[in-house]
């Protein structure tokens, strides 16, 4: 669909102002305009920029943000909007109704035939209605101006759609009084790929059917739920061919970034503005931002404190794998039901410890599912083998091994084949580059026979430097012992517990 | 300051300023930058350890709390306690693989005076001989680890 994007030098219509923005205006037709305007500026200073553009009155534009109404003399400032913030619009033709995007819809290309509906004449009471919740400045009627005589085949329709848009206006009014500056949504904080921190997220909103951002929500948001995608908040699609009433929350960086950004902030449902003021259960100090375990004291967690309480659990493969949740951390006191709930939060870790968090979370999930790790040479991918062979070919590398003992596939008996390694040490290569290479992984080899036992529950080579004989693997969490390799019992407790 | 710095000045405070009962910590023994500290503890009254007196001694490394403090009796009076080795070294959980960051000098102190609180009979662990003679200096419970699997 074409797409009008005009900048428009708005010189005498600014009044003073330091700085300027970029907006971009679009209505559901796609029909986008640009707009230079200073932030001290108003909303109705915006509409009259695009007004004067679409050539229409600026009293039957309506700007939509974040589900919300704009009202006429709301600061830019106050709205939270960065450069090339869109705002939806939809037409507001003088009868009060919301025709004019099929209006819009139909002549997009020439924005000479735009027109209004042509619709009835309202009823003064319901004028005053609207008007006295003062959200509608730039919505009310002007009782001077020519209303056009609606055809009669719309009466029905038109009456009751202005029904339910008086309706929408009475309680977006009271939502507006109670919410007054859009900036109360930066509560909602996000990560940022782009920033590659925390930063204040922007909440948007469009139709989840039709995905037009003009959409009215009969509430504003409180909680995560709120915006989670089965949302319970509904509202009105403005968009005349939808009649979708569920609207799609997404969250956006509160920077500028240039592009097309979707999907590069997610939204970080655990961490929150420390309004409270609450000091981290680690280091005390009151941090501006903090992580709120979902356990039921809420313990409280600076960011910093998470970094590397996340970071020393990881290395220490401390993440547990979770029915719902995935391979997560729960609350440092030990809590019940106070595992961090989405995975996206370790995104703070910082770049290269997620990837690694991923990693060990596939693991994990692989190794408690049943599978098993390819443990050819650099490769370790998932694999769950389908018959009871003992040979198993890895599908990502071909490397071949055996299922009792993990190496490398090999004719006849395990242990026979390992002291084969240990023996084997005349077959080198003549060249001298690949030799130093394979006497090297033969040394390394050799080093981790020596020093490591397997668990003889996932075959891990585990190296024991101290401590009773008495082993847990944090890798399947088998209980065995040193002594026996075998799982750990009575007998190894009472004959050999400390060597 | 670093964070386990300011993280143990602040328990210090906290431990002088309204210390639990039968524990104080050892000011003229705490090491400059706080990484060493020593506690005096009490028995509880009508415990087996009535009014004895023990000392412990506390290390934190550089990545406390997040690493766990190596904490071990001192002295010429250690406990005779079935958890307790002749060496000074404890067998208790939270100082090795229960440790979390969210627990502090205060509770591992509580837990200990616990432990010893709830004792029937004073005897030493069962293989205390072995232990002393063959254990490292470190008490905390030795980690072990993986290799890559794929090596």
């Amino acid at each position: 669909m074409a797409t009008t994007s005009n900048s428009i030098g708005l010189g005498s219509l600014l009044k003073c102002s330091d700085e300027k923005i970029s907006v971009a205006v679009r209505f559901s037709s796609n029909q986008s305009y640009i707009a230079n305007v200073g932030i001290k500026d108003t909303i109705l200073d915006l509409k009259k920029a695009v007004a004067l553009e679409a050539n229409i009155s600026p009293r039957n534009i309506n700007l939509v943000l974040a589900g919300q109404l704009l009202t006429d003399s709301t600061l830019i400032q106050d709205c939270g909007l960065g450069s090339h913030t869109t705002l939806h619009a939809f037409f507001w033709s003088d009868d009060g109704l919301a025709s004019g995007d099929v209006c819009l819809g139909t002549t997009h290309n020439d924005k000479k035939t735009l027109q209004t509906q042509p619709g009835p004449s309202m009823e003064s009471s319901s004028l005053d209605t609207v008007h006295n919740n003062e959200i509608s400045s730039g919505v009310h009627l002007n009782r001077q101006e020519d209303v056009p005589q609606r055809r009669e085949s719309d009466v029905d329709g038109d009456y009751l759609l202005r029904r339910s848009l008086q309706q929408t206006i009475s309680s977006l009014g009271t939502q507006l009084s109670a919410c007054t500056n859009i900036r109360n949504f930066s509560r909602f904080l996000v990560y940022c790929k782009l920033c590659e921190s925390v930063q204040p997220g922007k909440l948007r909103l469009c139709c989840k059917q039709c995905g037009s951002g003009a959409f009215l929500v009969d509430r504003g948001p409180c909680n995560w739920n709120d915006i989670s995608s089965d949302t319970s908040i509904r509202g009105t699609c403005k968009n005349l061919n939808c009649s979708c009433d569920i609207p799609r929350f997404y969250l956006r960086c509160c920077q500028h970034h240039e592009g097309d950004i979707d999907g590069t902030a997610v939204g970080l449902k655990h961490v929150q503005p420390n309004s409270r003021r609450v000091e981290c259960i680690i280091c005390s100090d009151v941090m501006s931002h903090v992580l709120i375990f979902p356990c039921s004291p809420g313990h409280v967690m600076c960011l910093d404190c998470f970094r590397q309480y996340g970071s020393t659990c990881l290395s220490e493969r401390r993440f547990i794998e979770h029915p719902f949740h995935g391979y997560t951390l729960p609350c440092p006191v030990g809590c019940s039901d106070s595992h961090i709930e989405e995975s996206h939060h370790f995104l703070l870790l910082g770049q290269e410890k997620y990837e690694r968090y991923k990693n060990f979370g596939a693991e994990e999930y692989v190794l408690q599912n049943g599978g098993m790790l390819c443990p050819g040479p650099g490769c370790g991918s998932g694999l769950f083998p389908a018959t009871d062979d003992r040979l198993i070919r890895c599908r990502e590398c071909q490397f071949e091994s055996c299922r009792e003992c993990r190496r490398e596939y090999h004719v006849g008996d395990c242990e026979e084949y390992l002291e084969s390694l240990r023996l084997d040490l005349s077959n080198l290569e003549i060249n001298n580059e690949r030799a130093l290479r394979a006497s090297w992984e033969r040394e390394s080899t050799n080093l981790i026979e020596e020093t490591t036992k397997t668990c003889p529950g996932c075959q891990t080579k585990t190296e024991r430097s101290g401590g009773c004989m008495h082993l847990v693997c944090t890798r399947c969490r088998t209980e065995w012992c040193w002594v026996c390799v075998k799982p750990w019992n009575r007998d190894c407790q009472a004959d050999h517990w400390f060597g | 300051m670093t964070s386990m710095e300011k993280r143990l000045q602040k328990e210090l405070q906290a431990m002088t300023k309204d210390p639990p009962a039968g524990v104080s910590v050892n000011t003229d023994l705490l090491s400059s930058n706080l990484s060493e500290w020593v506690v005096d503890i009490e028995g509880a009254p009508g415990t087996l350890y009535e009014s004895e007196r023990f000392q412990l001694g506390f290390k934190f490394t550089s990545r406390y709390p997040f690493d766990s403090p190596q904490v071990m009796f001192l002295g010429p009076n250690i406990p005779v306690h079935p958890h307790i080795y002749s060496n000074g070294h404890i067998c208790l959980s939270i100082l090795t693989e229960d440790w979390s960051p969210a627990l502090s000098v205060q509770s591992v102190c509580l837990s200990i005076v616990s432990m010893l609180s709830s004792c029937k009979e004073k005897k030493l662990p069962p293989d205390n001989a072995l232990y002393v003679r063959t254990c490292s200096k470190d008490p905390k419970k030795t980690r072990w680890w993986y290799h890559d699997n794929s090596v």
